[in-house]
This record gives structure tokens, sequence and C-alpha cells, in this order.
């Protein structure tokens, strides 16, 4: 039954909007025009490199939130998915996991891949920043959940969203940057990874409970 | 047979229905009328529980629940959407009739199929499982002549069985036997 529900969530994000391919696009370009605006010397694109994947990445986590919700209240599937057998804090769990499916591990492959092409010394640091990015892009997801639980009916709520989103997203993009810069600087890159895998399981384990009791509220609240 | 015990419905500060003590017994159609607005909605989805009452209590059964909201013009098809709602219902889609004949349309994506198809695959839910309650919104809702047919004969045989529906409606001729509760209008 939970792949049933969890399919549909993930191709109503995907199928007719390309929501994965618009991810790996945003990123992509982002970094195109970060670099076109920095210059491409290679020096300081190596140190810049990671802050800069990590900044994008977060950025990419804002994709597909407007619609991650909203669109289901708007047909009445969120009312379906509130009287289902299956659990609320279940279904926003597999909200999460369909958003980072689709939006951020997409941008977290191409920020690999991007770091790779780009920079010269990227295999120093390339295992810091894959686990840190993995990581990071469901923490990413988690947060955004909760975003769009808050946002949930408000109007500009696209603004809302940023002002929630970005800031939560701020000590796991600090967390990740500084581990993959780490090897660069000739520093352990454990403790800061040690805190991103921490902020990851705090976010994924009480954001579908915290998302779930907003959205039951917001909609039941006469 | 269902309870409903002084239940006071309201939306914002709009009082919907006021103290509402009623008794449903087996094989019962109740419709709810009024105009639009009037609040038929809000107390349908209060009797769900997607709408918290102001007060009173209600001891319902399992149920359907069927919106108003029609099913968007998307890429999905009516098997993914029926499956769907069966896992939601924690069953699969093991329907052995077919009254609305969706079966024609099972792989035609929403986006090429009229209203009156998506209503038909919407409502073709209702034979996923069996509820004793149907709460249904405006169910007739761009059902042609025929599709209008196959809903009453449905919502007759369900309440022959023993079954209770109770359904938001402009059209009550469409049930002449039925109890009914009237609204006035947000007060």
């Amino acid at each position: 039954m939970s792949g049933v529900i969890f399919t549909r969530i993930l191709s109503r994000m995907t199928r007719g909007r390309g929501l994965q391919m618009q991810a790996l696009l945003f990123f992509v370009l982002a970094l195109a025009a970060f670099v076109f605006g920095i210059g491409a010397d290679p020096e300081q694109l190596e140190t810049l490199m990671p802050g800069l994947v990590w900044a994008i990445l977060v950025l990419a986590g804002l994709l597909g939130l407007p619609d991650l919700l909203e669109a289901d209240a708007a047909d009445g599937t969120l009312d379906d998915l509130l009287l289902s057998k299956i659990s609320l804090p279940s279904v926003m769990a597999m909200k999460m996991a369909a958003h980072a499916a689709a939006t951020t591990l997409p941008a977290a492959l191409a920020a690999l891949i991007c770091t790779s092409a780009m920079s010269p010394d990227a295999f120093k640091y390339l295992p810091q920043l894959a686990t840190g990015l993995a990581l990071g892009a469901i923490s990413f997801s988690a947060v955004g959940l909760l975003g769009a639980a808050l946002t949930l009916g408000s109007r500009r709520a696209g603004t809302l969203l940023a002002v929630i989103v970005l800031p939560l997203g701020v000590p796991p993009l600090i967390f990740g940057a500084g581990a993959a810069s780490a090897p660069l600087l000739g520093v352990s890159p454990v403790m800061p990874l040690s805190l991103l895998a921490a902020f990851t399981v705090a976010a994924i384990t009480l954001a579908p409970f915290a998302a779930a009791a907003i959205v039951r509220m917001k909609v039941t609240t006469p | 047979m269902f309870l409903l015990e002084n239940l006071t419905v309201a939306r914002g500060n709009a009082l919907m229905a006021l103290n509402v003590t009623r008794t449903l017994k087996s094989g019962v159609v109740l419709l709810l009328e009024g105009p639009n607005g009037s609040g038929k909605t809000s107390f349908l989805r209060a009797l769900a529980g997607l709408l918290k009452p102001a007060s009173g209590k209600l001891d319902i059964p399992e149920f359907h629940w069927i919106s108003a909201i029609s099913v968007p013009p998307s890429v999905e098809t009516p098997r993914e959407y029926l499956a769907f709602h069966a896992a939601l219902s924690g069953t699969i889609d093991t329907r052995k009739t077919d009254p609305f004949g969706v079966d024609t349309v099972l792989d035609t994506p929403f986006n090429r199929l009229s209203t009156g198809w998506r209503q038909r695959v919407k409502l073709t839910r209702l034979l996923q499982s069996q509820p004793p309650l149907w709460l249904l919104d405006e169910p007739s809702d761009g059902l042609d002549a025929k599709g209008m047919e196959t809903l009453l004969s449905l919502i007759k045989s369900h309440t022959d069985s023993g079954g209770i529906a109770v359904i938001a409606t402009h059209q009550p001729q469409l049930w002449p036997h039925a109890e009914t509760m009237q609204f006035v209008g947000a007060a």
C-alpha cells in the first residue's frame, strides 16, 4: 500500500512538471553564473567551491516546495490523506522523501559532477563533499516540508517559504561546507560531518510529526 | 446507526449549524439542502472529521468521503487514481463491477477526459470497499442522465443493504423519500 502511495506522491511532483530536470538545470546554471561572476581563477575557485555548491543546494531545496502540500489541498487529496488508514506522519515522511528524490538529491548529484569537472583538486575533498551533500539534501527536504506545512493556505506562501526555510537550512549548510573545506584547510572533517548527521537525523525524525500536526490543525480548524 | 448530539458547526465567525441532535438509522438517505454558502459542505466536513465542530458530540462509523472538488485534468490515469485511493483505504482495487463504465478509460489520462468522466472515476471509489456510511458532496455534478441513473441505483442498493448516505445536494428531487436537513445560511 505504502509503495502505491509513495509512487503517486512522487509522480505528481515529477511527471508533467519535470522537477528533477528543473533541479539539475537550476544547479548547473546557478553554479555557472557564480563562476562567470567570480572569474575562473583555479585557486580562487578551489577555495570557494565547497561553499558555493552548498549555498546553491540550499536554494535548489526551495524548488517544488510551494506545491508540495498546496496542490493536494487544492484538489482535495489532502482531505483524503487525512482520512486514510495510513498515519499522517507516515504520509508526510513520504512527501519529504519524494521531495528529496525529485529536487535535492538530483541537485546534490549535479553538485558532485560539477565539482569534479570544475575543480582540479576536487579529489581531495570529494568523499567528504559527497557524504555531506547526501545528508544535507535530505535535511533540506525535511526543513522544506516543515516550511510547506507552515505556509499551507497562506497568501504569499512563496515569500514566506523562503523566509522560513532558508534560516533553518543554515546549520546544515555551515556543517556541510565546513566538512568539504576541511581537507583543503588540513583539519579533520569528522566534527562537522557528525554535527550534520545529527541535524539530519533530528530533522527527518521530527519534521514528519511536526508537519502532520500543523497540517491537521490547519485543515480542521474552523 | 449513527448519532449527532448537540452538534454546532461554525466556519470562522459564521455559524452554520446550531445544536443539531439526530439519529440516523440504517437504510436512510439524509439530504443536506440549502443555498450556496449555507454550510452544507462544512457540516459534511464536520461529520467526516475534517472540520472541528464548535461543540457537541458525534459517533459515526467508517465511511466513504467524496468531496465536491473535481479530479483535476492531469496526466494521471484513472487506474493510478483508483489504485492510490484503494491504498489509502488500506486495500487494493478489486472491484467486481463497473457500473460507471470506467474500465474503458482506465489508461486515458485525466487531461483527456471530460468533467463527467472524471466524476464517474471519482464515484467508482464507492465500490472499492463497503463502509456503512457514505458522505457525498454534490455527487451528481457533471454526470449525464445515464451516470445519474447509475449513481441513484448505487445509492439505493447501498441503503437497501442497510447503509446510510448523507448527501449535500442542490437536486433534492432525485431522492423524493429521503430525510432532509435545511441550511438557511450563515448566522
